[in-house]
């Protein structure tokens, strides 16, 4: 649905994205990730054709942003970062108007637009004024502006911001529920909802792509950690774990009387548990826990943004 | 021709509904209503001579004209990019299929019906006077030819203005500085040396309306006026699409 190769934007004295290449398949839902400032809304502008790139090709639906820039913006629903309105139009008439903008009219924009009404849950509010509407409402109008066009590729810049947690979990589900049948891309730095919604996560840092995979392989492809908590002095454990050969970057910390060490280990094809209980259990100390953990997107994420 | 349409239906709507295009519209209203008292009240004083047409003076042939011209097209124009670009209204305008040519001429178009209409009450005017006494058509038809033109004019630099900045002030005060500027040609001529004089003259608004007002369709003014209007039109449509190179 969507192939980037080399793609560049540089602003007067800034490198706002840095040769950067993905693809993205028909039906992914891609989360793009990364911290403020890091090209995420730039690669987007490029994506829905707003701007060009410097240099670098980017092509969505098999066809060039640039050169066919007419034909991509057909595919493309786009939310912008902010979700800017008009506010003096009401949601029926601005609907409409958007809609009759991406090509719909007579009974299918009706039609269209009763379904996107419905599906952002827009029915009570639909003969509003923009302006007086919530910013939940007006996310959801952005959301629906979005949709109207029926595109095969959603784009959208930061869709839960300043929204409440219901209403957050709403827009989640209804994203899900989108992606079933189309590809969604959605930047974001709130992790959580990544980690709910996307199948496959790109991050960006500084312009370039720090890691781009699919949730499961990201997170197998990081290291697990080992915890284990057992009950004796801090400096004594510490010192007894230095037999765990293949384990490193070993963190304590005690809490009434529990020692908790968490480390890496070496040898990641490999499960070192059962030899951190052999050399804890040679001094006899209870222990109340031994297990691993799979580490968060958040803890890729801060990995990955700040070792480059 | 059908996003053209549908942007332009909403323009002209969106300008019916910004109070300020109401305050606008009466503005004008009172001021064009009071200058046409005023006129005819001069000009049926005994000693002016009988065949003085009111509607000669009233297009055109006083500063306030002017200064209500300037003014209720900066008004107008000001908003129609600023506030798309202040707002971020224009990304999503610009994502959906459109061209930023259809997206010029569809606001230039509003913008030049709203204010034509706003002239639409003006013509009972000439209904009252025809009761009274021999109006000639033929100049009051130059005089609305006159007006279209100069405001496709005017129009046209308002929205270029209005298409490099954000700020709504801004375009503005430029857009009525600007029209000042192309009214006060007239009045520099005779202080420029002979070489600029006919520059001047011909650059001058001022001097390409006159005609109209005496009931003169000059073509030399018909093209003067549309040919600025399709350059300044074609600047906004660069300036819109600089966003690209920029």
């Amino acid at each position: 649905m969507i192939q980037v190769k080399e793609l560049v934007k540089t602003y007067a004295d800034l490198t706002a994205v840095d040769h950067i290449s993905f693809n993205v398949e028909k039906g992914d839902i891609v989360g793009l990730l990364g911290p403020n400032g890091a090209g995420k809304t730039t690669t987007m502008k490029i994506l829905t054709c707003f701007m060009p790139a410097t240099s670098g090709v980017a092509k969505v639906a098999g066809h060039d942003v640039f050169k066919e820039s007419l034909e991509v913006r057909r595919h493309i629903g786009y939310m912008p970062e902010n979700v800017p309105l008009y506010p003096e139009m009401r949601v029926n008439e601005f609907l409409s108007y958007r809609g009759r903008l991406k090509g719909l009219k007579g009974q299918s924009l009706i039609n269209r637009m009763n379904a996107v009404i419905d599906a952002c849950e827009l029915g009570q509010v639909r003969s509003r004024i923009i302006e007086q509407l919530s910013k939940g409402n007006r996310q959801r109008v952005g959301l629906a502006d979005a949709l109207i066009g029926d595109p095969d590729l959603l784009v959208l810049d930061e869709p839960t911001i300043g929204l409440d947690p219901n209403q957050v979990r709403k827009v989640r589900e209804l994203i899900k529920e989108i992606g079933r049948d189309r590809t969604v891309i959605l930047s974001t730095h709130i992790l959580p909802e990544v980690e709910m919604v996307c199948e496959k996560v790109i991050i960006m840092y500084k312009g370039k792509i720090v890691a781009q995979d699919s949730m499961s392989n990201l997170r197998s492809g990081n290291k697990k950690r080992y915890c284990v908590e057992v009950k004796a002095p801090k400096a004594e454990v510490e010192r007894a774990l230095l037999d765990v050969k293949e384990a490193y970057e070993i963190r304590t910390s005690e809490n009434e009387g529990w020692v908790r060490a968490e480390m890496l280990s070496r040898l990641p094809e490999e499960n070192i548990s059962e030899k951190i209980f052999l050399v804890l259990q040679k001094h006899s100390w209870p222990m109340r826990l031994l297990t691993t953990k799979m580490p968060t997107l958040e803890d890729i994420f801060v990995e990955m943004t700040t070792k480059h | 021709m059908r996003n053209f349409r549908t942007l332009y239906k909403r323009e002209l709507a969106t300008l019916y509904y910004t109070p300020t295009s109401y305050v606008v519209m009466c503005v004008f209203l009172i001021v064009v209503g009071w200058l046409f008292w005023i006129l005819v009240n001069y000009l049926n004083a005994p000693s002016k001579p009988l065949e003085a047409n009111v509607f000669g003076y009233l297009f055109g042939g006083t500063f306030i004209y002017w200064m209500v011209v300037a003014a209720v097209t900066s008004a107008l124009t000001m908003r129609l990019f600023s506030e798309e670009y202040r707002t971020g209204t224009i990304e999503m305008l610009m994502t959906t299929p459109v061209t930023d040519t259809q997206v010029v001429l569809s606001k230039f178009s509003a913008a030049l019906t709203f204010l034509m209409l706003m002239w639409v009450p003006t013509l009972v005017y000439v209904y009252i006077l025809g009761k009274f006494t021999t109006v000639d058509y033929g100049v009051v038809f130059a005089g609305y030819l006159g007006t279209f033109l100069l405001n496709c004019m005017l129009t046209s630099l308002g929205i270029m203005i209005s298409s490099t900045n954000k700020s709504q002030f801004v375009s503005f005060f430029v857009t009525f500085i600007g029209i000042l500027m192309l009214f006060s040609l007239n009045f520099m001529q005779d202080v420029v040396s002979n070489k600029w004089r006919v520059v001047y003259r011909y650059a001058s608004v001022l001097e390409q309306f006159n005609p109209f007002t005496k009931g003169v369709i000059s073509s030399q003014s018909v093209v003067y006026f549309l040919s600025i209007t399709a350059f300044l039109l074609f600047c906004t449509v660069k300036s819109v699409e600089s966003r690209k190179w920029r």
